[in-house]
């Protein structure tokens, strides 16, 4: 009732593995490491374009290593990575953005369709091209 | 300890709820030199002024006057409430509830921007502002942040006022337990203003919060204060079966309908008019059938339930409250939280199924005696809110009077507390550590006492027990007498209550024992003063005095705690101004009555 | 009345006293009720069993905000939070996390309250010491609809236990006190945004935020602390930009 009292907290948190303690929070986790992976796809492309200048000998070289199965196996995540993140981040968006028409918050599917929308279209315009460029 | 280290302020509020912050931020803004305390067992935004659902009555519409809330307050108190008090409370509502505006409280609008208003039970008017279906929970936090802004605010929360400290004929503070360390420290300060809330936890059954113990009521009594008219506890029609849960009046403003287990709109055998199908425009009708006032509607589902009309549950009887007509959009456009409740917690979607409702224990009329200022019989004492009996509430309270009493009487008791401090000397603290000390020793004898084998819990159970079969909504002299020696012996049995827990710091089983002991002491008031009221008024029916006898008591009860701790009761005239007593009617014959007095 | 063998259901909570070297776990068998929420069984221990289990409740009702606790992992309402969601049990419940626990379920929200204070959630206006009080500020219902959602906020707490940013950073305002600053800068009554841009800004402000979502999640009356945080990071991004391509756009 009176005198020192004794108090002595502790903190407890979700600590540095909190990423493993949900679904939710190792989707989160794989989104944000993807980035990881599509700074690294960004790389090897600026790369790809310096040997493009250079003999042609070390641009076939530098062709060669990104064949090289490991890498086709690190392409492959990558694009799975590219997908999740597309996906995941796409579908955000109706938090982000609040619009509000006659009184009521846009639908988020109306916010999301177009995004989808617009990915398959310039997805479809880059694969005509590509195939366009390698019939020609 | 040294005089530095002294809690002190000019003035200090217990309780952080909706009257408590009113309170506290009328001192602040009116008085910027004043220091002011508030101490809260919660942090304030936990207050029961959360759970308030339906609505804030004011008059603010063109085709409203003040006339009528006035005369429906006072017809719905049955003559009890004193009319300088009411008609002072209507002219004064909705600058305060424009107040809450400014500060940002979220109210529901119309199309041209306006507050919108919705109807009530009682109200001869739409004069209920509402923030959809959390009224109570927006004016809280509307309240509590904006006192954020003030520098001359302290807040002490979660400690829990034990005493006030009294010297010299004026309250000075009080002693108060800080949760966290355990430690009983007394605040002192020049005025006190005491708002924790009403009681309603004195009864098994009740749409009231783990906290609301009647605390403040009971350390005014100890101090000498008189508790008015504490007989008188309203009903709420329609709580959830088990939990008690409140469903707002607010449904049945929008136009919900109770029905017996025949499928009968049964109010219509009760005097409170004829029902409307439920497709007529004009329905719901205001002051009839289910907008009629809350003590007739909850007395109703007594004699049904004697008639055998009633459903039976495993929680008791009920009866249903329908509200699917009105439309999945607008059940949550204005109803939200009904909805959220019913389901969670009824396990049934109200756009689809009736809800099971019964009456529930949710309002106390009665509280520590206040003057029309806000001011107890103890200089430097004020009171405000549901702790606090004014009276503008008499035998029954409207709907949604009880948030504007909180922010009208609230903000007075800030002014006129601010005002005697101004004036009054600092707390004389040499004087007053005799009475600190005495209180530690108290409180420590609960704490340490050896077992005594009395669990707080069983003692707890047994007070809300005897309060129900007692005091619940018809009473009888041979009932309350009961109830009063069980309440008695309660009181003896208390005095070897034995704690579990025996340490300092959130010592939640020390402060459960301190609340039953309030709770007791302030029970046994409302016993006597319900058995010492031999007539029937409002809320307050006895079988065995089945009439109003406004001869003998058209006055207050006023209990006063004796030398023994028994109470003793005692009677006041009630203030009339121009509404003399007259038939409380609702339904056709109030349409019929209210015509030949407007012509 | 019943003679049929009761069903109970097993707790494993969380106990913890400030004089203890570690916190450990108690075990309690609870009659199973169908109807019975986790604070009902927290009470039955209490009043029953073990007078000294500490934690907070009071409405029973989901507003006052007082009883969240981690249940099963998961930061709930106790009140909210139906035995019959976790047959057979057990049930384990524990404080929030991401807090100071003083003891048994009673966490410290004092950091809470110092971030809340500082987002100023309160009216801002220009005319405030002038205001009559004659008539209210009008807001059409499609403007108070615009932050209508994140005023709702409980202060519950539940969505700081949720959040990995407020497990690793004290710092970080959190997203109750975020989304009740963007309740305010949305409403047309208020004239504060300025004042509350630099705490809002802040690194410990909404950047800090990296849209893990689960705070909306997790949240009892769904107010999207997450959608409140992204929509002023949108807000703040096109304000950076435009106070620095169209200075002569930006009040001093």
């Amino acid at each position: 009732m009176d005198g020192e009292v004794l108090t002595q907290p502790v903190f407890r948190s979700l600590g540095w593995t909190w990423w493993t303690k949900r679904p939710s929070y190792a989707l989160v986790f794989l989104r944000e490491t993807s980035s990881v992976f599509i700074a690294v796809q960004v790389v090897l492309v600026l790369v790809l374009l310096h040997k493009a200048g250079q003999p042609a000998a070390d641009y076939q070289a530098y062709l060669d290593f990104l064949w090289n199965p490991g890498m086709v196996v690190f392409h492959v995540v990558s694009i799975a990575f590219a997908l999740l993140h597309t996906y995941t981040w796409f579908n955000l968006l109706p938090q982000t953005i609040a619009i509000r028409v006659m009184g009521r918050r846009i639908p988020g599917l109306l916010l999301v369709a177009p995004q989808f929308g617009a990915w398959a279209v310039v997805t479809g315009l880059i694969i005509a091209w590509v195939w366009w460029v390698g019939a020609g | 300890m040294s005089a530095v280290d002294q809690l002190q302020h000019d003035v200090l509020v217990i309780g952080g709820g909706g009257a408590g912050l009113r309170a506290a931020i009328a001192v602040a803004q009116e008085h910027p030199d004043l220091s002011i305390g508030i101490v809260s067992k919660v942090y304030p935004m936990r207050s029961h002024t959360v759970a308030a659902e339906g609505g804030m009555a004011a008059v603010i519409k063109d085709n409203d006057s003040a006339e009528d809330h006035i005369y429906d307050t006072i017809s719905g108190s049955d003559w009890l409430a004193d009319q300088d008090a009411v008609e002072m409370f209507v002219e004064e509502a909705p600058r305060e509830l424009i107040q809450l505006e400014h500060w940002g409280c979220p109210w529901s609008r119309e199309a041209t921007g306006h507050v919108a208003v919705r109807p009530f039970g009682g109200m001869k008017l739409q004069r209920t502002w509402f923030a959809t279906d959390k009224t109570g929970f927006h004016v809280l936090h509307s309240l509590f942040q904006t006192c954020l802004q003030f520098p001359s605010i302290t807040r002490y929360d979660e400690w829990f006022a034990t005493k006030l400290l009294v010297d010299d004929g004026r309250c000075q503070g009080c002693t108060a337990i800080e949760l966290r360390t355990g430690q009983l420290r007394p605040i002192y300060a020049k005025s006190v203003i005491i708002a924790t809330g009403g009681f309603g936890r004195i009864f098994p059954f009740t749409t009231n919060g783990a906290i609301k113990t009647g605390d403040g009521l009971a350390i005014a009594y100890r101090a000498g204060v008189a508790l008015k008219d504490m007989e008188f506890v309203q009903y709420h029609p329609t709580g959830l079966p088990g939990t008690g849960i409140l469903i707002t009046e607010a449904s049945r403003g929008e136009g919900g309908v109770l029905r017996n287990n025949k499928g009968e709109r049964y109010l219509a055998d009760y005097d409170l008019g004829e029902p409307l199908p439920l497709d007529d425009p004009r329905h719901p009708q205001l002051r009839t059938m289910e907008l009629g006032p809350r003590d007739r509607l909850s007395q109703a589902f007594i004699k049904e339930q004697e008639k055998g009309n009633t459903y039976s549950g495993p929680y008791g009887d009920y009866v249903h409250l329908d509200i699917q007509h009105l439309g999945e959009h607008r059940i949550d456009t204005k109803l939200p939280f009904v909805r959220e409740l019913a389901r969670n917690y009824g396990g049934i979607d109200p756009v689809t199924e009736s809800i099971p409702v019964r009456p529930v224990v949710h309002y106390m009329m009665g509280g520590i005696d206040t003057d029309i200022e806000a001011a107890t019989s103890l200089p430097g004492l004020y009171a405000a809110g549901e702790c606090a009996c004014v009276s503008i509430n008499g035998a029954n309270r409207l709907g949604s009077n009880s948030l504007t009493e909180l922010v009208v009487f609230g903000a007075r008791a800030g002014r006129n507390a601010a005002n005697f401090a101004h004036a009054a000397d600092p707390a004389a603290i040499d004087r007053l550590e005799s009475q600190v000390d005495d209180e530690r020793a108290r409180i420590r004898r609960i704490l340490e006492q050896p077992s005594g084998g009395e669990r707080v819990a069983e003692l707890r159970r047994d007070m809300t027990t005897t309060m129900e079969e007692g005091a619940g909504i018809y009473r009888t002299q041979e009932g309350i007498e009961q109830t009063y020696a069980t309440l008695s012996d309660l009181r003896e049995r208390f005095g070897s209550v034995d704690l579990d827990d025996r340490t300092n710091v959130y010592n939640t089983d020390l402060i459960s024992a301190l609340e039953l002991d309030y709770m007791l002491e302030i029970s046994l008031a409302l016993a006597a003063s319900a058995r010492d009221r031999t007539e029937s008024r409002g809320s307050h029916q006895r079988t065995d005095h089945p009439d109003r006898d406004d001869d003998h008591f058209l006055k207050h009860s006023l209990a006063m705690r004796g030398d023994d701790g028994t109470p003793e009761v005692s009677f006041r005239d009630v203030v009339i101004t121009k509404w003399p007593p007259g038939s409380r009617t609702y339904g056709s014959s109030d349409q019929a009555k209210a015509a030949t007095t407007e012509s | 009345m019943s003679t049929a063998i009761e069903t109970t259901i097993k707790f494993e909570v969380f106990r913890y006293q400030p004089d203890w070297d570690e916190p450990t776990y108690q075990l309690y068998d609870v009659p199973y009720r169908e109807d019975w929420v986790v604070l009902d069984a927290l009470n039955y221990i209490k009043d029953t069993v073990d007078g000294t289990l500490t934690y907070r409740w009071s409405c029973r009702m989901g507003v006052c905000g007082s009883c969240g606790a981690m249940v099963n992992g998961y930061p709930k309402l106790t009140c909210a939070a139906f035995l019959s969601e976790y047959m057979p049990g057990p049930i384990r419940v524990e404080p929030l996390v991401n807090f100071n626990v003083e003891r048994d379920l009673v966490t410290s929200i004092e950091g809470f309250m110092e971030k809340l204070e500082s987002v100023q959630p309160w009216i801002i206006r220009e005319d405030g010491a002038t205001d009559d009080l004659k008539s209210e500020y009008l807001q059409t219902p499609d403007q108070h609809a615009a932050y209508q959602q994140f005023s709702m906020c409980i202060n519950c707490l539940l969505c700081y236990a949720a959040c990995p940013v407020s497990s690793h950073s004290d710092e970080f305002i959190g997203p109750a006190a975020l989304a009740l600053a963007q309740r305010y800068n949305l409403d047309t009554r208020d004239e504060g945004v300025e004042q509350r841009r630099d705490v809002i800004l802040k690194d410990e402000g909404i950047w800090e935020c990296s849209f893990v979502g689960e705070c909306s999640a997790v949240c009892p009356k769904h107010v999207d602390p997450a959608g409140a945080i992204q929509q002023a990071k949108m807000t703040g991004a096109i304000d950076y930009y435009r106070r620095l391509l169209m200075p002569w756009t930006v009040k001093s």
